[in-house]
């Protein structure tokens, strides 16, 4: 089924098809949350919200771009938005943890494939600082990073997805690698 | 090239984008410098984790959460199907034994009735018989009972004793 086809399904709320489309695509919504947000929870909440959105707005699809480019939008604009939020609201966060004595939530990384505890405890640091490298970039950036670098997307098709122009989103990328390298620099010893 | 300039080069020579000229300069640097050396390791592995980022799998509940939620989502939209909905959901199992009753009370209603008019014709047989025979010994007519059926004479019997 094309996606024009899945899509006018969807419209007509046929839950068939919406699974269609959530199990072709989760794993493309899923993992760029994950990559802007860095914490697994938190992103398959949004990819949640994500599916959801298109669920409910299935008629905004124009078909003017393909579906994984609408999707991309959607996940990029929700993961961003998830941030800001939780950096407003962070410290109402902060506050309520305190008050119910939880404790610090440790950043959320992939298990190791290593069998040695000690190699699998630097990879899991080294993934905590990259992480921390990639959080701290500006939102702009950092969205067009992930999509380039973890998403494997031409800068066409970021251009698209950003609604950027293919200069900005070239240029976004060198910053974003300049800014990577500068913070990457200092955590070495 | 001193430390400093090393360090500023390290990403560019791990991506392969720095001149041939550079490149050199930098491999000169590190077979003369131990600390730059460690830190080309360092950092190396550091773009590693950078470069190979693994993917995560989504939860196996992620399309049953995702599908309670339109399913509540639809249900916002439309109060009244969505109240007709659960209300067909809640009293199916007592319109089952609603219906069952009714089949049970009707089946047996049924079975009294075909007894009764059968008790009906059978005592209305024996009403008429009564009252012939009656009719026959109150008028001493007894002798007449051997008249041969269907003849005049019993069919004028039968109609003068209004039966």
């Amino acid at each position: 089924m094309n996606d024009e086809k899945l899509i006018q399904k969807i419209i007509e709320k046929d839950h068939q098809a919406f699974k269609l489309l959530v199990d072709q695509y989760q794993h493309l919504v899923l993992n760029t949350c994950y990559n802007l947000i860095g914490n697994r929870p938190d992103a398959e909440d949004v990819a949640q919200e994500v599916f959801f959105q298109v669920y409910k707005s299935a008629r905004e699809f124009r078909g003017e771009a393909k579906l994984s480019t609408w999707l991309y939008r959607i996940a990029v604009n929700r993961s961003l938005n998830f941030i800001r939020d939780k950096k407003r609201f962070g410290w109402l966060k902060s506050l309520s943890s305190l008050l119910e004595g939880e404790q610090q939530k440790v950043a959320d990384v992939p298990a190791s494939n290593s069998d040695r505890p000690d190699i699998a405890l630097e990879e899991k640091e080294r993934s905590v600082i990259v992480q921390k490298a990639i959080d701290s970039l500006p939102e702009k950036q950092r969205a067009v990073f992930v999509l380039h670098k973890y998403e494997g997307l031409s800068y066409q098709e970021i251009a698209e997805i950003s609604e950027h122009s293919l200069s900005s989103v070239e240029s976004l990328i060198h910053r974003a690698k300049l800014n990577l390298q500068k913070k990457l620099r200092g955590y070495l010893k | 090239m001193n430390c400093k300039k090393v360090k500023k080069h390290l990403a560019g020579y791990l991506e392969k984008n720095l001149t041939k000229n550079v490149e050199k300069e930098l491999e000169n640097h590190f077979e003369s410098c131990p600390t730059c050396s460690h830190l080309r390791e360092e950092f190396s592995q550091l773009w590693g984790a950078l470069e190979n980022r693994e993917r995560i799998q989504s939860s196996p509940y992620f399309w049953t959460r995702l599908k309670q939620r339109i399913t509540e989502y639809e249900e916002r939209r439309n109060p009244v199907l969505g109240w007709l909905g659960g209300l067909v959901g809640r009293v199916r199992p007592a319109v089952a034994v609603a219906v069952l009753l009714i089949c049970v009370f009707l089946g047996y209603s049924l079975g009294n009735f075909s007894q009764a008019v059968n008790g009906q014709t059978t005592s209305s047989v024996d009403e008429r018989t009564l009252a012939l025979q009656q009719f026959f010994d109150s008028h001493y007519l007894n002798p007449l009972n051997d008249l041969p059926t269907g003849s005049v004479e019993a069919t004028y019997l039968e109609m003068i004793s209004g039966e």
